[in-house]
């Protein structure tokens, strides 16, 4: 739920990013962590299993000074992508402010791209919220692994509301800011 | 539908603080904090500086929200208490509202009994003043009031890339 704190000029909002497991939401959030200051980027929290899966949810901080002396942060959330952590998964989504799907672009798994947007409807819906006005902003990641599907295909089956979408290479950080700048203009509403 | 919003003006802040103060003294607790469940802290008393807030709120809620999904699976009702007990330090959630909680960190030499007494008196004045601050969605454009939020993170993001130093 977005906060604004008169005294303190601080707004607040809270940013999920969502998707399949291994899509690479934890590694968006991991290289904005290790880009920005800390004066940018607090501490990063990552609950996750041994095998390196979100096992709840990943939390990193951010704060941004605007020109006017406002500070605006964002709460960014990963939600576990595994189907068997549904009951979890949709509570992260309590109060979202904005939602950054994250695909992965191997042809293995767009299947699994299909069923994690149906989960997002699903989980939204659960939480009173509705998928056809939330900020809402696509990340087709993995672009430079062979056997990608092509992006118009990607595109066409999972952004019904053509909102925004990025190309990227999370890993590298090819499109991680680029994302994140338009998930700030949807969430904020200068979409 | 998008979702509320807290609005706090100087006003809240200083209701929001005060209560937080006398429920410490009262209940002898060493830390108090009053989140919303989707995990921002919309006020706190004496956290300690070792603890992050920010993540320690965000941790409160998921432990909140997913203790509250169970109960909703095992058709308990009402549920709105949760008691985590340690070794030294104990922590007390006394839920406020549908998408607020308070949460009390205090000493094992403290009694369970007082610190829920004086959450119990807190809670009522809590809730209205958290109704108070949270609007309905229709008025959260006013909160942006035209600011470039994008372009100051792009902005920073830049000046990353530029080499520092030279001349």
């Amino acid at each position: 739920m977005a906060i604004h704190n008169e005294p303190a000029r601080e707004l607040t909002y809270k940013i999920a990013y969502h998707g399949p497991g291994m899509s690479g939401k934890t590694t968006n959030l991991r290289f904005i962590y290790n880009t920005l200051p800390g004066r940018q980027a607090g501490k990063m929290l990552v609950l996750d299993t041994a095998v390196e899966r979100t096992l709840y949810f990943d939390f990193l901080p951010l704060v941004f000074s605007l020109p006017d002396g406002y500070k605006v942060r964002f709460h960014l959330y990963t939600v576990p992508g595994q189907s068997y952590y549904d009951a979890s998964r949709k509570l992260i989504l309590r109060g979202v402010d904005g939602v950054v799907f994250v695909a992965d672009s191997r042809s293995q798994r767009f299947q699994d791209n299909v069923d994690s947007m149906e989960h997002l409807k699903k989980d939204l819906s659960e939480m009173l919220l509705d998928y056809g006005t939330i900020p809402l902003v696509m990340q087709y990641n993995k672009r430079d692994v062979r056997d990608v599907t092509p992006v118009g295909e990607l595109d066409a089956k999972l952004n019904d509301r053509k909102v925004p979408f990025f190309e990227s290479v999370a890993v590298d950080g090819v499109g991680v800011f680029e994302t994140l700048s338009a998930i700030a203009d949807a969430a904020t509403g200068k979409r | 539908m998008p979702t509320n919003f807290i609005e706090l003006k100087a006003s809240d802040v200083e209701t929001l603080d005060s209560e937080l103060r006398t429920l410490c003294a009262r209940s002898g607790a060493e830390a108090v904090v009053l989140l919303d469940l989707s995990g921002a802290v919309l006020s706190f008393h004496r956290v300690p500086e070792s603890i992050d807030v920010l993540m320690f709120s965000a941790l409160l809620a998921s432990n909140f929200a997913a203790t509250e999904e169970l109960s909703k699976k095992l058709g308990v009702t009402d549920f709105r208490v949760i008691y985590h007990e340690g070794k030294k330090q104990n922590l007390y959630f006394d839920k406020v509202s549908d998408e607020s909680v308070l949460v009390v960190l205090f000493k094992d030499s403290n009694a369970l009994g007082r610190v829920r007494l004086f959450c119990e008196k807190a809670v009522p004045e809590l809730a209205r003043a958290v109704a108070a601050v949270t609007k309905p969605p229709e008025a959260a454009a006013a909160m942006t009031q035209g600011r470039e939020v994008a372009g100051a993170i792009r902005q920073m993001v830049d000046s990353l890339k530029t080499p520092k130093g030279g001349g």
